[in-house]
């Protein structure tokens, strides 16, 4: 296993994308020049603005688009190669923006079943699968309800147990928490920190909202395209100003440190969580700076 | 408010009928719709309306759901009672003026309101104790033969399920698109008929917009989630005739036996 | 102007299976110049409590008077006029072929001359912090913010004297929440109309806002200046809410350093808060 999580599970390379109009005017580069490896295993979250190309990413990992230049190679298997689409896109499973646009089935249970139908599962492993996905994600006694009737929090839940029946081995979340409410992200978050711990599953969290960005391995930042920053969580929010510059929020905390540096206090840098800044803070005033 | 229509008929129980294999449910019903037009006299009518009772009792529907359904017909049932009552010929029971009303046209118009209740009743009592994924499951299982003549089985009942899955969404999405107009000073009540046709383009574009939008994200999400048409597709819900259903159709089987003989014997 | 709520309750889907009461003898005044923020749940009853203030929704039992009017009442043309409405995501209401257009709806349904709803569009899309030049562009080519721009100036171009805004940044990105907020201040600075925000974002409204209400369970459980909500974290944390970061930062410096204030709730008061500590002063 310890080998195993070194593995890459998805390779971007060179990988250029351009979204093709009639009018030269309106061709826009979505992505240019990308390179990134993703490990098996890990947790990874990918910040950026509206429009900043993380969406294109999403869909060239699950072959919903291919590459207009480079490749991208999903375990083992090249996108551009349509006898691997299905393979792919079983072994990457992706939740959307949207939680009503995503749900086909009218109740639960026949959501969670959509996929693994789609493979041609018997039924009574997909009748297994069903119970188990519903119960990883918390919803084992809402099988039977009708999807309209849950909260956005408990749909994006049902659309990753949609996911899980399908065993993947990476999980993509294109803002899948973005028109959630605070309760509804909490739920979500725990989920997918749970299925990264306990299954093993890769994580691609691809989010505006920062506060997302402390329980991942990885953070990587795009902009107009481009990978501008990529590190640990603490090395991304060290550089407040230019975290802010790329239209992106810090945590209150880390900017209370950043903006006290500025009066010629040393102060560490990369300081997320209300412990982390106690632990600072404390010491710093009882001396009196 | 709207949601209340978007929740369907379906009303949740564990009866048998509820139990009972949809497949099963809709062949009888078309047996009793059979059965509705070959009954002509009032001692067998009075037996299927028995009949109707004691399935009714079976499904521990409250009576008044059941009923509900023929509000919206009654309109058309008084009315061609009165068609009925008027222009048929035969024996003048009552006559004034040109108006003339026969014994058979009497007999003909009691007997149609009969069957047109009990029609109701009866396609009701489907409904309100079978979900909609239901009845499409058993709708494309029972029209598999047409596969062979090239009618697109699978498809069909796709469109159906994502339709039934649209509805309470798209109506929810209606109803806030009219909060958000009306807030605009739209008006959708006042003007004449042209005007208020028009007063809902500010519904139906956004509306349209968004469906589109939608049925655009859900195509996306249906090809991340692998799907490919019906080919190499399995269901996790297999129908399965059970003894429930063995005891319902030999109920009703019997029930039309007797009216038959009764009628025809 | 003042907005006055009394024993308001109401109840979704009244004598149906699905009977749920969303409001529950709620009494509320708000009065005319106003920046207030309704934080709450979803499914609280904070949506349904804005959706009176307008008579968009009528009350099961109790009363809704907005400038004297009862929004029971029929005629409630004037009534929509004096208090605007932008719903959670607008930008799905647009409909007309261009931002023009769309942003004249509301005023052409008040009769008013084509010369004046020019001026008033050409006012508004200042405001809201768009140009001129995309009047004439159709709203479905706009991206994201600038729709929700587009639909903001919408009800904006009435001149509501009290604006309503239901979650105007959901979905939008740091960058387009800022741009929502700021011009949001401006426009209350400058024109000292009441707004009133509903929000999860405590951080946010905790910035702006100069009273906040706190909705549960259809109740009002909360009631009082930013200060006063965000210092009783633990009221707040009852109810599954909580205090922006910050505040807790503090509370938890206050325990080891009596001498510093915990009332804090932006990262600029903090930060002042602590460098008065450093140097040694005394309170504000």
């Amino acid at each position: 296993m310890k080998q195993d999580m070194k593995r890459n599970i998805i390779e971007i390379i060179n990988v250029s994308h351009t979204y093709k109009s009639a009018d030269i005017e309106n061709t826009i580069e979505a992505l240019s020049n990308v390179n990134v490896a993703i490990k098996e295993g890990s947790f990874v979250v990918i910040l950026g603005r509206n429009g900043s190309g993380k969406s294109t990413l999403a869909k060239l990992i699950n072959a919903l688009i291919l590459p207009t230049e480079g490749k991208v190679i999903v375990n083992g298997m090249d996108t551009r190669d349509s006898k691997y689409t299905w393979e792919i896109r079983r072994t990457v499973g992706m939740v959307f923006q949207n939680p009503d646009n995503q749900i086909i089935g009218t109740t639960v249970e026949e959501d969670v079943a959509f996929g693994p139908e789609n493979l041609g599962i018997p039924p009574a492993e997909i009748v297994k699968r069903v119970r188990n996905s519903l119960e990883m994600v918390g919803l084992s006694e809402f099988g039977n309800s009708a999807p309209h009737l849950l909260s956005g929090g408990q749909k994006q839940r049902v659309a990753i147990a949609g996911i899980l029946a399908m065993k993947p081995k990476c999980i993509v979340l294109d803002e899948a928490t973005s028109m959630l409410d605070p309760i509804g992200r909490r739920e979500v978050m725990n989920i997918l920190q749970k299925l990264n711990k306990e299954e093993g599953i890769t994580i691609i969290h691809i989010t505006h909202n920062m506060d997302e960005a402390f329980v991942a391995d990885r953070v990587i930042v795009i902009n107009d395209g481009m990978i501008v920053a990529d590190g640990t969580p603490k090395e991304i929010f060290s550089d407040v100003d230019k975290i802010k510059d790329l239209g992106l929020d810090v945590p209150q905390v880390t900017e209370l440190l950043n903006e006290l540096g500025k009066y010629g206090y040393t102060l560490p840098k990369g300081i997320l969580t209300v412990d982390e800044a106690f632990d600072v803070l404390w010491p710093f005033l009882m001396n009196r700076g | 408010m709207i949601r209340d229509i978007s929740l369907g008929q379906y009303i949740p129980g564990n009866s048998p009928l509820h139990r009972a294999d949809p497949r099963v449910k809709i062949l009888l019903t078309i047996l009793c719709m059979v059965l509705i037009f070959l009954v002509n006299n009032y001692f067998n009518f009075l037996i299927l309306y028995l009949f109707t009772g004691l399935i009714i009792t079976a499904s521990e529907i409250p009576v008044k759901y059941t009923l509900k359904g023929l509000k919206p017909i009654a309109i058309i049932v008084i009315f061609t009672i009165v068609i009925n009552l008027f222009t048929v010929k035969g024996t003048p029971i009552f006559k004034y003026g040109p108006v003339e009303i026969s014994i058979e046209g009497i007999d003909i118009s009691v007997k149609l309101a009969l069957r047109l209740s009990l029609m109701v009743i009866i396609t009701s009592l489907l409904t309100l104790t079978t979900t909609p994924i239901l009845l499409t499951d058993a709708l494309e299982s029972l029209m598999k033969p047409l596969k062979f003549i090239g009618v697109p089985v699978h498809e069909i009942a796709m469109m159906m399920t994502i339709s039934l899955r649209f509805i309470p969404t798209l109506l929810d999405e209606t109803e806030k698109i009219m909060k958000a107009q009306a807030s605009r000073g739209a008006d959708f009540d006042s003007g004449n008929l042209l005007e208020k046709a028009k007063s809902f383009i500010p519904i139906l574009v956004p509306l349209f917009v968004s469906a589109f939008r939608r049925a655009d994200e859900m195509a996306v999400a249906m090809e991340a989630r692998c799907y490919r048409g019906s080919e190499g597709r399995t269901r996790m819900k297999q129908l399965k005739i059970t003894p429930v259903d063995y005891k319902i159709i030999a109920v009703t089987l019997a029930v039309a036996s007797a009216l038959i003989y009764l009628q025809y014997g | 102007m003042a907005i006055v709520v009394e024993n308001l309750s109401y109840i979704y889907l009244k004598g149906s299976p699905f009977e749920r009461k969303a409001l529950d003898n709620v009494n509320l005044v708000i009065n005319q110049g106003e920046f207030v923020g309704i934080i709450g749940h979803t499914g609280s009853g904070k949506s349904t409590l804005i959706q009176h203030f307008n008579g968009i929704l009528k009350p099961t039992s109790g009363k809704v008077i907005v400038d004297g009017i009862d929004t029971s009442n029929k005629g409630l043309k004037e009534l929509r006029k004096k208090v605007g409405i932008v719903f959670q995501y607008p930008e799905q209401q647009l409909f007309e072929e261009t931002v023009y257009k769309d942003i004249a709806f509301g005023l052409k349904q008040l009769n008013q001359s084509e010369d004046e709803i020019d001026k008033k569009i050409r006012k508004v899309i200042k405001i809201v912090g768009l140009d001129e030049d995309i009047l004439e562009k159709s709203p479905f080519e706009l991206s994201g913010g600038q729709k929700r721009r587009v639909a903001i100036a919408g009800i904006l171009v009435m001149e509501p004297s009290i604006l309503v805004l239901d979650e105007p940044a959901a979905g939008l990105d740091p960058k387009g929440r800022n741009e929502i907020f700021g011009f949001l201040q401006k426009l209350y600075n400058q024109t000292k109309i009441t707004i009133i925000i509903v929000s999860h974002n405590m951080e946010e409204v905790a910035k702006i806002v100069n009273r906040v209400i706190v909705i549960n369970k259809g109740k009002i459980a909360m009631d009082g200046s930013p200060r006063e909500v965000f210092s009783n974290v633990s009221a707040l944390e009852n109810i599954g809410l909580s205090a922006p970061q910050i505040t807790y930062l503090m509370k938890k410096l206050k325990k080891k350093i009596p001498d510093l204030r915990d009332d804090i709730f932006t990262v600029e008061e903090a930060k002042r808060e602590i460098l008065r500590y450093l140097k040694g002063g005394a309170h504000d």
